[in-house]
């Protein structure tokens, strides 16, 4: 094992390796920051490239964009508040405040730390796990994936506080949406209104595009100004360095966002938008001051940014154990190592070392190298800051809807994207809060798919959930999660009479 | 009245030179082979493999260039399919059975498979029915014999699997509890290994990992030769008739193509397989073709139409 | 949260556009639900489930946003911090007539696009938008629309090879 992973870096040396990651984080990076694009989209467009490729230089590339994407994404959710790829919309939350108080510097190095980190980790929670791979994936089957959806629909509703209940309605709206579309358990297709294009049910990367995108921008329209508040002149881009060193002094925010985003990597088809809202929300509950959230609490930003990094790890334990994707990204992944005749399976870490410890180095290097990059540039970047919002606004705006008909080159899918932004709008207006409904938009499917499968497995029984201990577990824990803040509350007046 | 027969038969030597120009051109300019699916599935590398080699095979050495349309499980690239012109500029590969269960099923879809016009077979993947390592399950007489339904994993009803095996187990005669919704035939191969229930059904080169590894158990293939030892054939186990059940990768060109042109494209198909390049991709990704002609393809869908005639059970629910 | 004191009363003139939200959720969830009844048991069983707890809460919300004793109870129920995103309250304060040529913007960007295609609506939109709606001069205006179709086309036509969309005008489906 240890030849192949030496291997694997010493193709990082040479000249050629180098360039293919170079130029995988490249990519990485500026689609990752382009609200609409994103590492699925990026990698698609490079297969037909790497044809003509041999398979660990083909694998540096692709594990070069994927190592990158998630931080390139941070970078405009913290300049924008608007997130480059899903699993960057919890950067919003705090990255986006700071960058209003002329901290942007300072968000986008912890993030990068984080990132770089939070890659790191994730590969190294891999390779510990990589000899039980096989009987991890074993154990989680239907009744488990039941009740991780529903440890995190439920996480989300309650990390929503004083718009819970509006939290709760935009969930219910999402999961009413999972619903759209060809039903893989029963095989017919379910309000789709005999309309085609939503046989696919409705599609994530435009639905995101437009409800963070669209909406943020017609809502800074409003606010005009530019995004940092207060007079140009007084105005410092503040220290990166602030950033990078804040990242240590919060290691157990790192470490856990990064198991976070590993173990949710894992589940097939959950990603990063869970992972990394789920790393968000258990900060904020853990920490002793919640109300500073959403404020420019850096935290906020070291957090989520660890976990979405982290995912690339734990995406590749499914994948490597039994060649099923563990993310969208992964599928891809697979399908480039069918076409250079490699047969993904149980089997591909006993035949194909070589080329997964290329993917592998290739995705830690990738994270390392684009927060390099990331931090070199900050300080340019964090001058978009100051460009009036009525230049940024319409920029944005085209930019993120030509990368949405680019993915398919569907006008379809920017109708989706237009009607999601006016609907997103709508939600900052009235407090609907956006991030449940697209946390429950992903969830939905697999929670319904996993439960009617459960169902059958179980012969119709609801004992199949409780009589396996992890699912068994998983449901305990949703049921304290909820009542967390009950018994943090009933705990605290107890302290209160004693 | 002179004038006017010399201008009737100027055009008809005109029209004739169009008519003869027209046929003797095809193709004069590229043509388009959809896939119906993402870039970087088996459907897609075969496809664009035969693409790649197709174009010096025809005459006045067109492009045939790929496109994907991915979409509802390939519903989108077969409607672009029965859209396009009769022309011959517009062909897809066909997933048999899979693009014809829905029409077969009642759903409404913007296609009729049975107007495609075919243009070749590019491969066949042969399923397999495979059970866990750790079964007591052995044979087919054992699937008959179990006491109980057997419990097969699959993905949705009215896909290719479900469907494959619903013809299974109606010819053969043994009860079947379907646990639907996975989203791959990986996953419920692996649902199988994990205990999630008996037996699952999926082409050969699907399982050859987990048969490898002893993770499954094959009880019968669906080949003309079995490629898993100890294994039988669905002919060896007594169900001749069932020989060649699982996946077949078509092509086809519009409804309309007229029937030269469509030799033309069945031609170009067969030598663009049968070229080296095909050939040593084929060895080299361990994707062999299965080649056959426009019109043994024809044959070979009336044949895959007759067996779901005969058994409209196995398209109907069953639980 | 945040509350002026007009909200939360119940002869507020904004109540009726308060309860607007509700309402409208609430006959989607109601549209959700009868067409969740026109599907087979199994297709329809949590479908149903989630649509009849969207009328519940719908129901909630809608009496919550009254401003009556009992809907400021349902409030003060259901407190805490958000997580996250800033309240919409900055933006409730503007005109209905601005926040409806802010949402008309993209949306005539985007039926622009579907005739012409992208390179020739971007420099339009992004000129217009800066000059009349971002009051700035028509050099600043003409400088970003260069900047954002020059990136367009750069990245996507000559980089990626990408088909930007032409418009229906000009050969697009």
């Amino acid at each position: 094992m240890f030849e192949s992973a030496t291997e694997a870096l010493a193709l990082l040396f040479t000249l050629k390796g180098s360039l293919y990651l170079c130029l995988g984080v490249g990519i990485g990076l500026v689609f990752g920051a382009i609200p609409g694009l994103g590492g699925t989209t990026a990698i698609a467009l490079l297969i037909p490239l790497t044809f003509g490729m041999q398979p660990a230089e083909a694998i540096t590339l692709i594990g070069g964009v994927m190592g990158s994407v998630a931080f390139g994404g941070s970078i405009s959710a913290i300049l924008l508040n608007t997130p480059g790829i899903a699993p960057n919309a919890a950067t919003c939350f705090d990255g986006f405040p700071l960058a209003q108080q002329g901290k942007a510097g300072m968000a986008i190095g912890a993030a990068a730390t984080a990132s770089s980190l939070g890659g790191i980790l994730g590969v190294a929670i891999l390779m510990a796990v990589i000899p039980i791979a096989k009987e991890i994936v074993l154990l989680f089957g239907p009744p488990e994936f039941f009740a991780l959806a529903i440890l995190g629909l439920g996480a989300i509703a309650l990390s929503t506080g004083g718009k819970f209940l509006r939290g709760l309605i935009a969930g219910g709206v999402g999961l009413a949406l999972a619903f759209v579309g060809l039903d893989a358990v029963n095989g017919g297709d379910r309000f789709t209104g005999d309309v085609e294009y939503l046989l696919d049910g409705v599609r994530l990367v435009p639905t995101l595009t437009g409800v963070f995108a669209i909406a943020e921008m017609i809502n800074l329209t409003l606010k005009g100004g530019r995004v940092v508040s207060g007079d140009g002149a007084s105005m410092k881009i503040s220290r990166v360095s602030d950033g990078i060193v804040s990242v240590f002094r919060n290691v157990p925010i790192l470490l856990r966002g990064s198991a976070i985003g590993a173990f949710i990597g894992a589940i097939p088809g959950v990603g990063g938008t869970v992972a990394s809202f789920l790393s968000y929300a258990s900060t904020v509950q853990a920490s002793k001051n919640p109300e500073s959230f959403g404020t420019g609490n850096i935290q906020g930003v070291i957090a989520p940014e660890s976990a979405n990094n982290a995912k690339d790890g734990g995406a590749l334990i499914p994948t490597l154990a039994f060649g099923i994707p563990g993310s969208a990204e992964m599928a891809i992944f697979l399908g480039v190592l069918i076409l250079h005749g490699l047969e993904p399976g149980p089997m591909m870490l006993v035949e194909h070392e070589g080329v997964v410890f290329s993917l592998i180095v290739a995705v830690a290097s990738a994270a390392i190298l684009a927060s390099i990059i990331g931090l070199i540039l900050a300080r340019w970047l964090s001058l978009i800051t100051l460009v009036d919002v009525h230049i940024l606004a319409p920029t944005v705006v085209a930019v993120a809807l030509v990368g949405v008909y680019a993915l398919h080159n569907s006008m379809g899918d920017v109708a989706v994207a237009m009607i999601f932004g006016i609907i997103g709008f709508l939600m900052i207006r009235y407090d609907y809060p956006r991030i449940t409904a697209v946390i429950a938009l992903v969830l939905g499917e697999l929670a319904e798919r996993s439960y009617h499968q459960s169902m059958m497995i179980g012969d119709g029984s609801y004992s199949i959930f409780y009589g396996r201990p992890i699912s068994a577990v998983l449901l305990i824990a949703t049921v304290l999660i909820i009542l967390s803040p009950s018994i943090r509350g009933w705990l605290r007046n107890r302290k209160r009479e004693a | 009245m002179k004038s006017k027969i010399i201008l009737s038969t100027a055009a008809a030597f005109v029209a004739a030179g169009f008519v003869g120009n027209a046929q003797a051109a095809f193709p004069e300019k590229d043509i388009t082979f959809l896939i119906p699916f993402s870039p970087g599935g088996g459907m897609d590398s075969t496809s664009r493999q035969v693409a790649k080699n197709m174009g010096k095979y025809l005459p006045n050495k067109v492009n045939v260039v790929p496109k994907n349309v991915p979409g509802a499980g390939g519903r989108k690239g077969y409607g672009l399919l029965a859209k396009a012109g009769g022309d011959g500029y517009t062909i897809s590969v066909i997933n048999m059975p899979g693009a014809i269960i829905p029409q077969l099923t009642g759903q409404k879809v913007n296609f009729d498979v049975t107007k495609f016009v075919w243009v070749g077979r590019m491969s066949t993947s042969p399923y397999l029915f495979g059970v866990s390592g750790k079964s007591s399950i052995k044979t087919v007489a054992d699937l008959k014999n179990l006491g109980r339904s057997v419990k097969v994993l699959s993905t949705g009803f009215g896909s290719t699997a479900y469907t494959g095996a619903s013809i299974f187990k109606t010819v053969v005669g043994f009860p079947v509890q379907f646990v639907t919704g996975y989203k791959g035939s990986k996953q419920y191969i692996v649902g199988v290994v994990r205990g999630d229930g008996d037996a699952g059904i999926a082409p050969t080169q699907t399982f050859n990992k987990f048969v490898k590894s002893g993770d499954i158990h094959g009880v019968v293939t669906f080949e003309e030769k079995s490629s898993f030892k100890g294994v039988p054939t669905i002919a060896e186990a007594g169900y001749p008739e069932l020989t060649g059940l699982g996946v077949e990768r078509m092509v086809a060109a519009a409804p309309g193509t007229p029937a030269n042109i469509a030799k033309i494209l069945s031609d170009a198909v067969g030598k663009a397989i049968a070229d080296t390049d095909s050939q040593a991709w084929a060895k080299k990704t361990r994707r062999p073709f299965g080649h056959l002609s426009g019109a043994d393809t024809q044959a070979a869908v009336d044949k895959a139409l007759a067996i779901f005639k005969k058994y409209p059970a196995a398209l109907a629910k069953s639980n | 949260m945040a509350d002026s004191a007009g909200m939360n009363s119940p002869h507020s003139d904004k109540m009726i556009l308060n309860l607007l939200p509700p309402l409208i959720v609430s006959a989607f969830a109601v549209i959700f639900l009868t067409w969740s009844y026109t599907y087979d048991q199994k297709a329809q069983q949590v479908p149903v489930l989630v649509g009849w707890s969207l009328i519940v809460l719908c129901v909630l919300d809608l009496v919550a946003a009254t401003g009556t004793a009992l809907g400021n109870g349902i409030k003060t129920f259901f407190t805490g911090t958000i997580v996250g995103e800033a309240s919409g309250e900055a933006v409730a304060a503007q005109p209905m007539r601005k926040v409806l040529v802010a949402m008309v913007w993209p949306v005539a960007f985007v039926v622009l696009v579907y005739f012409v295609g992208f390179l020739i609506s971007i420099p339009i939109y992004v000129f217009t938008f800066v000059v009349f709606q971002g009051r700035k001069s028509v050099k600043v205006g003409a400088w970003s629309a260069v900047a954002a179709t020059a990136f367009t086309w750069i990245v996507f036509s000559q980089l990626m090879q990408y088909e930007v969309f032409p418009g229906l005008l000009f050969g697009g489906q």
